[in-house]
């Protein structure tokens, strides 16, 4: 499975049609060949950084159909001007990392971050597996996915997809950042005051409710 | 309510040979009142070798800070300028000018161990 993930920000004159917006795109992207799922919704109010005000997430086959769905008519037809004048970042990646929920989840949760250029490639390594303790040591993570992107657009480049599943916010807000694996292990590479700090500082976070599992 | 964990932020800075003056000096003056106005609790300084400096020799420094709890921990992680911009740009300008004095650097993030010691 590919996915195709962006996240939409609206200019100041037009936060009041976010609506329209997403019902626009989603009549736009049923047009689309090669789309298996299609997720279009509002960015959760809480919890967020850089991620503007629509979620879109969408999941192809492979590589190949997500490249020829946005070769389409269809993609220039109905999507490219559902989406006029909007922002737009977001990562394509294959799914292959990955453990889906039992179903049950409400909210789901990406972070997308990059590594600096002349990031040691074995610290690299170090924060994927140590960013998948979190997933082992945080029963709250009930689905999740660590995936390179294999593009990006948007201000900055993308290198990693982090994407979980909680029942609520509040997996989020309280047990992951609360656990020692977070700040004691896995920040370290985040954060300037330690030696390992490789990530960007410019983040993505986006998190939606959700109805239904996306991790799948 | 269980009062919040002591976590204990360890960093550890080897000197190059000569340089354990310039470093401790540096860190003082340029690390140690921002990581107060974090919230950050000085606790202990140490250094090695013990008690003399020998020029011909690195030497390691090692200075001890608490935080109260989780939350504290990221009140000094999360830290924001007086205008609100991320302080991460002056905490790693702080460690480049630092980086030509030294040989390594580790910090590390410390609790009791459970049960008795």
């Amino acid at each position: 499975m590919f996915v195709s993930l962006r996240m939409l920000t609206l200019p100041a004159e037009r936060i009041g049609a976010l609506h329209t917006v997403i019902v626009g795109l989603r009549a736009a992207v049923a047009s689309l060949p090669g789309v298996i799922e299609n997720l279009v919704t509002p960015v959760y109010h809480q919890a967020t950084i850089n991620a503007g005000h629509i979620v879109w997430r969408m999941v192809h086959e492979s590589e190949a159909a997500a490249n020829a769905a946005m070769l389409s008519p269809a993609w220039r037809g109905a999507v490219l001007p559902a989406i006029e004048g909007l922002e737009v970042t977001g990562a394509g990646y294959r799914m292959t990392r990955k453990s889906a929920s039992t179903g049950g989840t409400g909210v789901w949760r990406a972070l997308l971050f990059s590594c600096f250029p002349h990031a040691d490639p074995a610290l690299v390594r170090e924060l994927e597996e140590r960013t998948l303790l979190l997933a082992k040591y945080v029963p709250e993570i009930r689905a999740w996915g660590l995936n390179r992107a294999a593009w990006s657009e948007g201000r900055k480049p993308t290198h990693f997809i982090w994407e979980q599943e909680y029942d609520d916010v509040s997996g989020l807000t309280g047990p992951y950042m609360d656990t020692p694996v977070h700040w004691g292990i896995v920040d370290a590479y985040f954060d300037a005051d330690c030696p390992e700090f490789i990530v960007d500082p410019h983040l993505v976070q986006v998190v939606a409710a959700i109805a239904e599992p996306v991790i799948r | 309510m269980a009062d919040p964990r002591r976590v204990l932020i360890l960093d550890e800075v080897e000197a190059k040979p000569g340089m354990a003056s310039a470093v401790r000096e540096a860190y003082r003056r340029d690390y140690i009142p921002g990581a107060k106005a974090r919230g950050m609790v000085l606790e202990h300084a140490w250094q090695n070798p013990p008690a003399i400096e020998i020029s011909e020799l690195p030497a390691t420094l090692f200075w001890l800070w608490s935080v109260e709890g989780e939350a504290g921990w990221w009140k000094q992680r999360l830290s924001r300028k007086a205008d609100g911009s991320d302080e991460r740009e002056d905490k790693l300008a702080f460690w480049q000018a630092l980086a030509p004095l030294t040989l390594s650097r580790k910090r590390r993030m410390l609790t009791d161990q459970p049960g008795d010691a």
